[in-house]
């Protein structure tokens, strides 16, 4: 259930803040759900395609492949003289979504990874 | 081909752990292990009794919040202003953790409420007394990402931070993503994030070294007892910390090299002579083999190697010195060999060689020269660090003394904890390592007379781990029935060091509504080019207009040369004769004169607050206090008071009254000083 709950998180988040953002939606939710998504949505993306099966170590590598991914994306938008937020978050949105459904179409093929997660957390 | 040492040192067995020592019975670790942490999810009585002790310590917490009046903070911070009661709560919450970090079970959802709790209670407090961004140079960062996000652009020439712009860059996709109109209000609570988000590495790179499962969870809360220096808040140096401990976590915990091998220092002729002398037993002790890696697979592999030169290409783009402090700590793993990836300090190098030629060449150009200046001149780096801060109120410096104790008893406790772990068999020579590499950087530079604080951050982590180890330098250790209490006590010593050294100058690293009422009403009435003008740098400005205003010191404004390195704006360039509580009307008239000159026809607008005097008395900068100048200045009647409140005053220059140097009908001579 978990590996498909995931992907399905990181999509949902991905297609909200896409929302709030494309169409310019003032609400006081906004924040949160833009602080959510640039901070772990697309690095938990691509963090699970790696099968670490280490809860903390793949949490910790989800907000520093997001943060890595925000900061090149945007700084390279900036320097190539194309600074827009909205194209980098198009960007980010689409590899959020991108590795997701790699994950789902994987969770497919492979068992659970929630038990051995499960273990290592308690390691 | 191998020499005859290092065969003879690969032909040494690879050591199963270093956490299992020699002469300590390691007949079954395993199920030790197992033990120690057996049904940590299921013994609902200890739960239940944990989290009422946690969730009691958070009532009295939040109960003492409206008690807390930041106007009652001193010259030794927000400890006078803490209410009993909030201390009860701290000391409930040090209680249930040292009580659950020594329980014959380890039960984690305990230990993890009480984490939290503690980085709510204790890096949180500010966000919620005060309602205010803490810290000047936070609202000066704010005020970069506003300029990036009018212009899309940077500009190298303009200062120092545009040549090293990915953390605004990424603060102004943060912006504009969350809606925001800037992130002032989030910036108030970064240091609770950010601690949050250090703890994840920290614990990745404890686990690494030992199998201790009580280390990590002590070392996060000794991290969080002992981070004082507050370079946790809305900051390149805050953000890159995060991504430096995570490069090193990612090193340790899949890249390390698990058996005996030689040095990279040992293919230095001379050195492998000297090596080859030592004893052989001694030569396995200072070069153990690491606890293996976690397995991966070649795809694995790669990825990582990927994202760590990745993270690294932001951590180069976004702050002067992580770079270095990331590049030293890979280095200094890999000429111990304790880290496989020995290309990865040559690729580092590289990045920050092309980073300096390529895209920092501005700033290079203007203060290349005084940056290689500096480099090798250690006594000047302590000397800025440690004996220019020894000056200001008697408040002050005795919060100075205080964190020059705490960080030698943290660094003692820290060294003690390593002899302890050496003499039980324990070689944790990759995090020793890992303490040591930051103070590499000293000789760089005294990087503003901050270099130690930068170093004391750098270590930390690895300084907590060596800590916790001193007071469970085993895994049968902790076990006795004064194991609470004694870690209770070093717990709540540590709080209380923690608390005056984090908050000891708070008086004045906070700023009130008022000021920032006033500061707000500055830009909108200031037109766009005009001259602010502050007696100190302590102010909450710059959050807009970064680019469109000319802001200025009155150090600055005052001198005719180029800012001197004197401490008092006003005795400097006036003399003895500015009085020490008061300011005769005629210094104030030649204030205003000189002032009206340097502005040459632009609006100039003086912004005096309530912190820009508690940091003139704390730090002893003028001898006239800046509400005291402001009052003068306006009875010159050369400015004319535009806004006011209890915090914050802006004047404005009368300009129209100056005209070709000289004030109508007035002459500044014809009153002396008295």
């Amino acid at each position: 259930m978990v590996t498909v709950g995931l992907p399905a998180v990181i999509v949902v988040s991905a297609c909200l803040v896409g929302l709030l953002f494309y169409a310019d939606i003032d609400t006081p939710l906004r924040p949160f759900v833009g602080l959510w998504f640039l901070l772990v949505c697309p690095g938990l993306a691509l963090v699970r395609l790696l099968h670490l099966d280490d809860l903390v170590s793949e949490v910790m590598l989800a907000v520093a492949f997001s943060l890595t991914l925000d900061a090149l994306v945007a700084s390279t938008m900036l320097y190539a003289g194309v600074w827009s937020p909205g194209g980098a978050l198009a960007v980010l949105i689409s590899v959020s979504i991108g590795g997701a459904t790699l994950q789902a179409l994987r969770a497919a093929s492979r068992p659970s990874v929630w038990p051995r997660l499960q273990k290592s957390a308690r390691r | 081909m191998l020499s005859v040492e290092e065969e003879e040192l690969e032909s040494l067995p690879a050591a199963p752990s270093q956490d299992v020592p020699g002469d300590v019975d390691n007949s079954a670790p395993e199920q030790r292990v197992e033990a120690l942490v057996r049904a940590p999810w299921m013994d609902h009585r200890r739960t239940l009794g944990g989290a009422a002790i946690g969730f009691c310590a958070a009532g009295l917490w939040l109960r003492s919040l409206p008690d807390i009046d930041p106007g009652n903070f001193d010259d030794i911070g927000l400890v006078p202003a803490l209410p009993f009661v909030a201390y009860l709560a701290l000391i409930l919450l040090t209680i249930g953790f040292s009580a659950a970090i020594t329980d014959r079970v380890l039960n984690r959802a305990l230990l993890l409420i009480y984490l939290s709790l503690l980085m709510f209670m204790v890096y949180g407090v500010t966000a919620v007394i005060e309602g205010t961004t803490r810290f000047n140079a936070a609202w000066r960062h704010t005020g970069i990402i506003d300029y990036i996000m009018r212009n899309g652009s940077v500009d190298p020439n303009f200062d120092a931070y545009f040549n090293w712009p990915v953390f605004f860059i990424l603060g102004a996709l943060f912006t504009e993503v969350t809606g925001l109109s800037n992130l002032l209000g989030f910036a108030a609570w970064v240091s609770v994030l950010l601690n949050a988000m250090y703890l994840l590495p920290l614990v990745v790179i404890v686990r690494s070294s030992t199998s201790d499962p009580r280390l990590p969870w002590l070392a996060a809360w000794i991290f969080l007892l002992t981070n004082w220096v507050g370079q946790d808040y809305f900051s390149p140096q805050g953000f890159n910390f995060f991504l430096e401990l995570c490069l090193v976590a990612i090193l340790l915990r899949w890249f390390r090299i698990a058996k005996h091998g030689s040095h990279l220092l040992l293919r230095i002729v001379p050195l492998r002579h000297v090596w080859a002398r030592v004893p052989r037993f001694i030569r396995t002790w200072l070069a153990p083999a690491d606890v293996p890696s976690a397995t991966i697979n070649r795809w694995q592999r790669n990825a990582l190697l990927v994202s760590v030169v990745a993270i690294f290409v932001v951590i180069n783009g976004s702050h002067q010195l992580t770079p270095f402090a990331a590049f030293f700590a890979v280095s200094v793993l890999v000429a111990f060999n304790r880290c496989s990836v020995r290309w990865l300090p040559i690729i580092m190098l590289l990045l920050i060689a092309l980073w300096l030629q390529f895209m920092a060449t501005a700033y290079l150009a203007s203060q290349g020269q005084a940056l290689v200046a500096d480099v090798g001149d250690v006594a000047n780096s302590l000397d800025q660090t440690a004996t220019k801060r020894l000056s200001g109120s008697p408040g002050h410096l005795f919060i100075v003394r205080i964190n020059l104790a705490f960080t030698l008893v943290v660094w003692g406790a820290a060294f003690l904890g390593g002899i302890r772990r050496a003499i039980a068999g324990y070689r944790d020579v990759t995090l020793a390592l890992l303490a040591v590499a930051p103070f590499l950087l000293v000789p760089l530079q005294s990087y503003g007379g901050e270099m130690l604080l930068r170093v004391y951050f750098f270590a930390l982590p690895f300084m907590a781990f060596f800590v916790a180890a001193l007071l469970l330098p085993t895994e049968d250790a902790g076990r006795s029935r004064w194991m609470p209490i004694i870690m209770c006590a070093i717990s709540l010593g540590l709080l209380g060091g923690l608390l005056l050294t984090r908050y000891g100058n708070e008086k004045m690293n906070y700023y009130t509504h008022e000021e920032i009422a006033a500061a707000n009403y500055l830009y909108t009435v200031a037109p766009t080019g005009s001259w602010v003008v502050t007696a100190n740098w302590n102010v909450p400005l710059r959050h807009q207009g970064y680019d469109t205003y000319r802001y200025a010191v009155l150090r600055d404004m005052l001198s005719e040369t180029a800012p001197s390195s004197g401490i008092d704006p006003l005795a400097e360039v006036f003399g003895d004769d500015v009085l020490r509580r008061t300011i005769a009307p005629a210094i104030a008239n030649l204030i205003a004169e000189r002032l009206a000159t340097r502005a040459d026809g632009t609006q100039l607008y003086l912004y005096i607050s309530r912190s820009q005097t508690v940091a003139n008395r704390l730090l002893g900068l003028s001898s006239v206090p800046p509400d005291v100048l402001a009052k003068a200045l306006a009875a010159t009647g050369r400015f004319r008071v535009t806004y006011s409140n209890q915090d914050g005053t802006v004047l404005e220059l009368a300009n129209q009254a100056f005209r070709g140097g000289l004030w109508c009908g007035w002459s500044p001579w014809a009153c002396p000083p008295s």
